[in-house]
């Protein structure tokens, strides 16, 4: 019996052992248990501003490509630059749309940048009206910052940029080049935007000083506790914009009897994947940035390896989903890649937000994360 | 005068639900123990409703298919209906004494559910707010509680985006909550139209459909969305709201508002709407219709504001906090955490105390029975 008991005192150490060391590794392999501080500073200062800075440059380059369309009149090469010079958009903002504090989340810019979702096509109708108007006020700078929000930003240039029966800056009649200039305006009313909140962040008076300095005398934050909680919501709304935008809209059309099709984010385009992707590889950074794989409880080592797995799963899906739309919709592999992303993406977030994140002390609960 | 067949149905209902309504009442809400319903996340992922007792037993617990947000209750007949959460699909009810079974329902195509809905004052009718999808406008949709929750009819909630709506004491008018923004279903929950928003609360005759007044949240705060509401004693309604822009923009998050008064935000020397995280969780008035307590779950809070003078007084610091009802006493207060805690909270120091339930994470919502 002693000797039983000794050896099952002995393989549990083992197994401790084992744990912390596939936990730990090598010692200088270990992640850094970030404080709360280091992950607000570290999220503001090497992924939400230079994204920021970023956008502001690609929609740059975006409003160059879409006057040279007008320019040359509409050509394959020009167009094809200007279509390129969207898509890195998307890709830019596919990586900062779930960070809803700060200077985007005044003025309407969400929105104004990315108007979604639009079930009832008002994009399109608001799109409509003025260009039957051809207002040409309208195309002066700042004007259409006074509009719509529908037009003003990537919803209403996709469906102008990718719009096969009318390619932008072909036809010399006035609407076509009423269509072009509008494109135009659109772009450079992004880059305002971009330009707004990359400058609401910076500066004694930005947000990132007022995320950085809480206090008694801050209206905003009181503490890095709370600082730290709008960071790591961040993670949790990507991972809800992935599931409810993309992955359960899809599956849902596909599996219903019989199956629809549903329209996704930036299908016009055939942008849909690239969004997703490059969503879930801006996550998958952002959860290295604020440094949550550094929380690991001890005694789940299964989870060092869980996450990062799941990432790739999850980039590699997403990868793959443009194409199974597109030739293989409602294909075995088409649902299986579905599947697997809402599998992958609920576990990622249930390790998040019931181990890690507490495990950080960022103890988050049902009403506070996801609310009514 | 023509009857459309919507009226006369809910005429009909109105008439013979009185007399059965009344024998309902004898013999009933005997019970020792005060019983309070929420919604819950059990540890294993599973949602449920808990039917409590204030001396700590779980008395009853009904699996969910997904997660529910309001739970409407009929105190005469001790009966309650919970409601998905928007985009909702499905409705339960169920008999806080288990002499029946569960129902189940749901709301017609084209519809999803926003989470609330209240019970008529016979308790014939349910009232519940929804979404016309394909429209994108608020809708109260009535379903007949004894016929088999059968929808009866609807008629507008005269905005979009209702949230909760409740029946005043008079029995004739429904208070709605009118957030301002909708959402797809395809796409979740996922806001739509926050831009344009245009809050509101709805004074609806209930009789009719029709509408008595309605009052616009000010243009300039128009991303204030009114979601929840509470009628006191004195008949005056407030109201808890969400702010949908910048934090630092974060205007007041409680007001007054009534049939022949405007909404008015609860002003404060200190801007309580940014402390408060912009959102408020619900709203609940004491017993004895003194005291409105509001609960702020993303800063841990539940604020008292005295009815009378519109000040706030004191506040309670509870993590996770949403769900809120009146208690036993006058001054009482039950208000449960998505940590599993139930807390009763009054003037009287020795009846206050906490519950906490293992496994068992309190959603938005909890009511007494």
């Amino acid at each position: 019996m002693i000797a039983e008991r000794l050896s099952k005192s002995a393989l549990a150490i083992v197994m401790g052992l084992v744990a912390i060391s596939l936990v730990a590794g090598p010692a200088d392999a270990l992640p850094v248990r970030k404080s709360h501080a280091t992950m607000v500073i570290d999220t503001i200062d090497k992924f939400i501003v230079p994204r920021v800075d970023a956008l502001s440059a690609k929609t740059t380059d975006l409003t160059s490509a879409i006057g040279a369309v007008c320019k040359d009149g509409g050509s394959e090469a020009s167009r094809k630059k200007a279509t390129a010079a969207y898509a890195e958009i998307v890709r830019a903002w596919a990586g900062l749309d779930f960070i809803r504090f700060g200077p985007v989340s005044r003025e309407h810019r969400l929105e104004r940048i990315f108007f979604w979702p639009d079930p009832r096509g008002f994009a399109s109708r608001q799109l409509n009206g003025l260009i039957a108007a051809k207002k040409p006020e309208l195309l002066e700078p700042g004007a259409l910052a006074r509009q719509s929000v529908a037009v003003q930003g990537l919803t209403a240039l996709e469906i102008l940029l990718y719009d096969e029966k009318k390619p932008l800056g072909t036809g010399t009649d006035e609407a076509a080049q009423y269509r072009c200039a509008l494109a135009g305006a659109i772009a450079a009313n992004l880059h305002a935007i971009a330009e707004e909140i990359s400058t609401g962040w910076k500066g004694d008076d930005g947000y990132r000083m007022k995320m950085l300095t809480p206090g008694s005398d801050n209206a905003l934050y009181k503490d890095a506790s709370e600082t730290v909680r709008d960071v790591a919501k961040s993670m949790a709304m990507g991972l809800e914009l992935c599931r409810d935008r993309v992955v359960l809209p899809e599956l849902t059309a596909v599996t219903s009897d019989p199956p629809r099709r549903v329209r996704l984010a930036f299908e016009q385009a055939g942008l849909t994947g690239e969004y997703l992707q490059s969503s879930i590889i801006a996550l998958k950074e952002l959860y290295e940035t604020i440094g949550l794989d550094g929380y690991v409880p001890v005694d789940k080592p299964w989870m060092v390896k869980f996450v990062p797995n799941a990432w790739s799963s999850l980039i590699a899906d997403a990868a793959k989903l443009d194409d199974l739309r597109s030739k293989e919709r409602g294909s075995d592999a088409h649902l299986h890649a579905m599947r697997k992303m809402r599998f992958d993406l609920s576990g990622i977030r249930q390790i998040i937000f019931k181990e890690l994140a507490p495990n950080a002390d960022i103890d988050m609960g049902i009403n506070e994360l996801d609310g009514d | 005068m023509a009857i459309d067949r919507r009226q006369f149905l809910i005429g009909s209902l109105v008439a013979l639900g009185a007399a059965r309504h009344a024998l309902a009442v004898e013999g009933l809400g005997n019970t020792a123990t005060a019983v309070y319903a929420s919604g819950a996340r059990r540890a294993d992922g599973s949602y449920a409703v808990l039917l409590i007792g204030e001396d700590g037993r779980i008395l009853r617990e009904i699996p969910l298919s997904a997660r529910c947000h309001d739970i409407a209750i009929d105190h005469v007949a001790r009966r309650g209906v919970v409601f998905a959460r928007r985009p909702g699909f499905f409705a339960l009810a169920f008999d806080a004494d288990d002499r029946r079974e569960p129902e189940v329902f749901a709301p017609p195509e084209g519809r999803h559910f926003y989470g609330h809905g209240t019970f008529s004052k016979d308790g014939r009718l349910i009232y519940a707010t929804e979404h016309d999808v394909d429209t994108g406008d608020g809708v109260i949709g009535l379903y007949d509680v004894t016929g088999g929750f059968r929808r009866v009819g609807e008629f507008p909630s005269y905005g979009v985006g209702p949230h909760e709506a409740i029946l005043l004491s008079d029995g004739k008018t429904l208070a709605i909550a009118n957030g301002g923004f909708g959402n797809d279903p395809a796409t979740g929950r996922e806001s739509i139209g926050v831009a344009e928003m245009a809050p509101n609360v709805a004074f609806v005759d209930v009789a009719s459909g029709a509408l008595k007044v309605r009052h616009e949240v000010p243009a300039g705060i128009n991303l204030l969305s009114v979601r929840h509401l509470v009628e006191t004693p004195q008949g005056d309604i407030w109201f808890g709201s969400q702010w949908q822009g910048g934090l630092e923009d974060t205007p007041a998050l409680l007001g007054r508002v009534g049939l022949d008064r405007p909404i008015a935000l609860l002003e404060e020397a200190d801007p309580f709407g940014i402390a408060l995280k912009g959102y408020i969780g619900a709203v609940a008035v004491s017993g004895d219709g003194r005291l409105l307590a509001a609960s702020a779950p993303l800063a841990g809070r539940v604020i008292y504001a005295d009815v009378e003078t519109g000040k706030l007084i004191h506040e309670i610091r509870i993590k996770d906090s949403s769900g809120l009802t009146f208690g036993s006493g006058g001054s009482e207060f039950v208000m449960s955490s998505g940590a599993g805690v139930v807390r009763f909270e009054s003037d009287n120091p020795n009846s206050r105390k906490i519950l906490n339930f293992t496994g068992a994470e309190f959603d938005n919502h909890i009511r007494r029975v």
